[in-house]
């Protein structure tokens, strides 16, 4: 356990010893997400000095951060978009095409109509399996985009991938205020 | 410390030395210790054979009179001064505990300390002090059973608790002399205790809680001996006491019964509400006999009564059970394993009603009162180094969402709830002034926008730091939480390398309905937060303008404009500063775009200028440089 040389600076799919994509082995991630935890969580270090255990704490909270960022689909999308030295964030670009925004803005007015539908349930689940769908495919073209690093096409794709997944956090509000009518 | 302690991690200096650990469930109504003794976990026992140990302190003027089941056994003789459920208190200000102490016994002292003191034969109390008695007494239970001082322990605390009360239960156990080597979720204790036999088998596991004071729901997931808690949920005010509670409230209701400021009655009508309950675990009918003063009572209760009672409070159960699998994103059918903890588990309409929920035969195995110290006892055996071969870890979440106050009273979230603990994140801000050099930051715990709806942990300020134009400082903030679960904060000034930090201090704590209710807000009231955050922020934004305009036009207004123009601007300002004293977001938006509208010409003129200020006397290849910072 050396927990000195611990490298901050490696990236993440260094770290779980992954290759660099978006596609990512489940499996071995988890695998090798247990074998840092087993080397470096504070409680191996409960009886070792406290510079020790303090350094413990930032190793495996690196290794926690790390873990979160490529477990998530999308997050792990933006990260790798990110190690080829391009940004995502909202404000950078505003282009989509009217097609998307129009699509947008049906699926929320659909959301909008769920409480008051005769069987909102049904009404929720149909909404979300559009947006899940959607998700899906191009979660799968971004994916494929990064690949062949043709990263314009991928940011452009991540961007939409971003407003889905608000979305999704919509519906999920939704079934939450739902479930506590 | 002596230079022979020192030794590798996880090693022990003496390999054969077995360490004295044990696990103590610290609970509202009774607490347990627990050790390993030979591999096996099991709980300790006074002289007469009892292992539950009522969480209770009478004091009197010499200190503790009397603690555990005789100071139980006392309280309906001496109400004032017998303390129990303290455990509702931990880590509260004297403010929040004004709403709360409405149902309790004892009295609060009025003063303007920020921790509340609870009066008492023996001067005045905190809760803290108190909880430290009830382990002082439970750490002689144990080193007298194991005859050794306890090298460590593992203390369990509710999932829910947030870093206050966190904080506030590892003081008590340092207050009653213990090494606290970790505090742990009660429901992963729980988990512990079933999960260690089993450690090859991966299983998704609820855990239902429903013990004297609080009731919390937990998602775990077992993986090779991993723990790793998916989602908790809970209400903090909801129990076996509450239960109590609505059978003497029916009691008292049909019996026509006024029980005044008797305190006495009330214990001992709570205390035969207790009695009545555990023999409807058994029976279909149940005597509720009692003989104080002048007030006689004889009723029959029947179990069918009883379940009715109940129904209320299992429902509300259910509902923070549905809330949970919705966070862990599971189905109730996806659930492999349910763990049943508390005495209240024991009342068989509470089984029926968890194992008809989640379609499943709940675990009963472990005695519910002993399982969650028991799983602390097995976790605190393998952090003394007693099992260096053990494989087990146990990974865990944060309960409520950290972040930290931004301009207009909003809520920038830094580390969101149920992340895997320890966790760090590092934001950046900003300046908001030309030449500011101080900043304060403002660190609060809850799942709302706005800071007002959020608990308040502490506050810290950065100061000295380069005065550079607004926007241009860039102060890194870096929340770390351990795994007990408390933070620390630090915040850098990158360019100036400022560093400060601060530890948050248990002032107070949040009150225990308000975690709960903070949670169910952040749902229902997401709508509200939306309008009420474009507000504020429509809000920043006009200030900003006018403030900028101002900067612009004290220096140069009168270069560029003539009177006409400039009145137009100062009467747009104006309109401004108006609508933004109105609630309305809209208002504020049209004004601005007014005064946008009439300062064009004066933008671009001082823009013209300031490029041909710029361009003097300079060459392409400097421009190039400065478009690469850094």
């Amino acid at each position: 356990m050396d927990i000195e040389s611990f490298n901050f600076e490696q990236n993440y799919f260094d770290l779980f010893e992954l290759p660099v994509s978006c596609e990512i082995d489940s499996t071995q991630l988890r695998a090798k997400f247990m074998e840092l935890q087993r080397q470096y969580h504070p409680d191996g270090f409960a009886a070792a000095s406290s510079a020790a255990s303090r350094r413990a704490v930032q190793i495996t909270a690196h290794i926690n951060g790390a873990h979160q960022i490529l477990s998530h689909p999308l997050q792990r999308a933006e990260y790798c978009l990110q190690l080829a030295g391009l940004s995502t964030d909202a404000e950078t670009d505003a282009k989509m095409d009217n097609m998307f925004l129009m699509q947008q803005m049906e699926l929320r007015e659909s959301l909008e109509d769920v409480a008051s539908a005769a069987e909102p349930y049904k009404a929720l689940d149909s909404v979300r399996g559009e947006i899940d769908q959607l998700i899906e495919k191009t979660s799968v073209a971004a994916s494929a985009s990064i690949k062949t690093q043709d990263y314009d096409e991928a940011r452009d794709l991540i961007r939409r991938w971003q407003f889905l997944e608000k979305l999704a956090d919509e519906a999920n509000t939704i079934e939450a205020q739902l479930d506590d009518a | 410390m002596a230079l022979l302690q020192i030794s590798e991690p996880g090693q022990s200096t003496a390999p054969h030395q077995h360490r004295f650990a044990a696990g103590i469930d610290l609970g509202t109504t009774n607490s347990l210790v627990a050790t390993v003794r030979s591999g096996v976990a099991n709980v300790l026992q006074d002289n007469d054979g009892e292992a539950i140990f009522p969480s209770v302190v009478r004091y009197d003027k010499h200190g503790v009179a009397a603690i555990g089941k005789s100071a139980r056994e006392q309280a309906s003789e001496d109400p004032y001064n017998t303390i129990s459920s303290v455990k509702r208190l931990i880590g509260l200000s004297a403010e929040d505990i004004a709403e709360s102490a409405a149902g309790m016994m004892y009295k609060l002292e009025k003063s303007d300390a920020t921790v509340p003191r609870i009066s008492t034969a023996a001067g005045s109390k905190t809760a803290i002090e108190v909880s430290a008695d009830i382990l002082r007494a439970l750490r002689e239970r144990a080193e007298l059973s194991l005859g050794g001082e306890l090298t460590g322990v593992v203390v369990t605390v509710p999932a829910y608790f947030d870093d206050t009360q966190r904080q506030a239960t590892k003081d008590a156990a340092r207050l009653a002399g213990l090494n606290v080597y970790r505090l742990v979720n009660e429901p992963t204790a729980a988990a512990i205790a079933y999960g260690l036999d089993q450690a090859e088998m991966d299983a998704t596991i609820a855990v239902y809680d429903l013990g004297g004071g609080t009731f919390d729901i937990s998602i775990l997931k077992l993986e090779r001996g991993v723990f790793e808690v998916l989602s908790t949920a809970g209400d903090t005010a909801l129990g076996g006491d509450d239960i109590d509670q609505a059978l003497v409230d029916w009691i008292i209701n049909q019996q026509g019964i006024d029980i005044g400021s008797d305190a006495g009655l009330q214990r001992s009508l709570l205390d035969q509400a207790r009695s009545v309950k555990h023999q409807l675990s058994s029976a279909d009918i149940a005597q509720f006999e009692l003989q104080h003063g002048d007030t006689n009572i004889s009723v029959s209760v029947s179990v069918d009564t009883f379940n009715e009672l109940l129904s209320g409070l299992l429902e509300r159960t259910l509902k923070s059970c549905r809330n949970a699998l919705r966070q862990a994103k599971l189905k109730r059918n996806q659930i492999d394993n349910v763990v049943m903890v508390g005495g209240s588990t024991r009342v068989p309409a509470v089984r029926a009603a968890v194992s008809a929920f989640f379609e499943k035969e709940v675990l009963t195995d472990i005695n519910p009162d002993e399982v969650v110290a028991i799983g602390a006892s097995l976790q605190a055996d393998v952090l003394a180094g007693n099992k260096p071969d053990s494989d087990m870890l146990l990974l865990d979440v944060i309960p409520l969402s950290l972040g930290i106050e931004t301009h207009g009273g909003l809520v920038e979230q830094i580390i969101s709830r149920n992340t895997t603990i320890p966790a760090a994140r590092a934001q950046e801000f900003t300046t908001y002034k030309d030449g500011q050099t101080a900043m304060a930051l403002h660190v609060v715990q809850g799942e709302r926008d706005l800071v007002r709806d959020c608990r308040s942990l502490g506050r810290f300020e950065l100061r000295g730091f380069n005065p550079v134009v607004a926007g241009q400082a860039r102060i890194q903030v870096t929340f770390q939480v351990d795994a007990d679960g408390l933070l620390t904060v630090s915040a850098l000034e990158k360019t100036s390398n400022v560093q400060a930090e601060v530890q948050i201090k248990p002032s107070y704590g949040l009150l225990d309905s308000e975690i709960e209710s903070m949670i169910r807000d952040s749902m229902t009231n997401a709508e509200q937060d939306v309008a009420a955050r474009m507000l504020q922020e429509q809000r920043v934004e006009a200030e900003r303008a006018v403030e900028a305009l101002d900067a612009a036009m004290a220096k140069d207004a009168d270069q560029f404009l003539d009177q006409s123009e400039k009145q137009k601007i100062l009467d747009a300002r104006a309109s401004v500063l108006e609508s933004n004293d109105t609630g309305d977001s809209e208002a504020i938006k049209s004004a601005l775009r007014g005064l946008e509208k009439v300062s064009e010409i004066y933008v671009s003129r001082r823009m013209n200028a300031s490029i041909g200020e710029a361009m003097k006397g300079k060459n392409i290849d400097s421009y190039a440089k400065q478009d690469n910072p850094s």
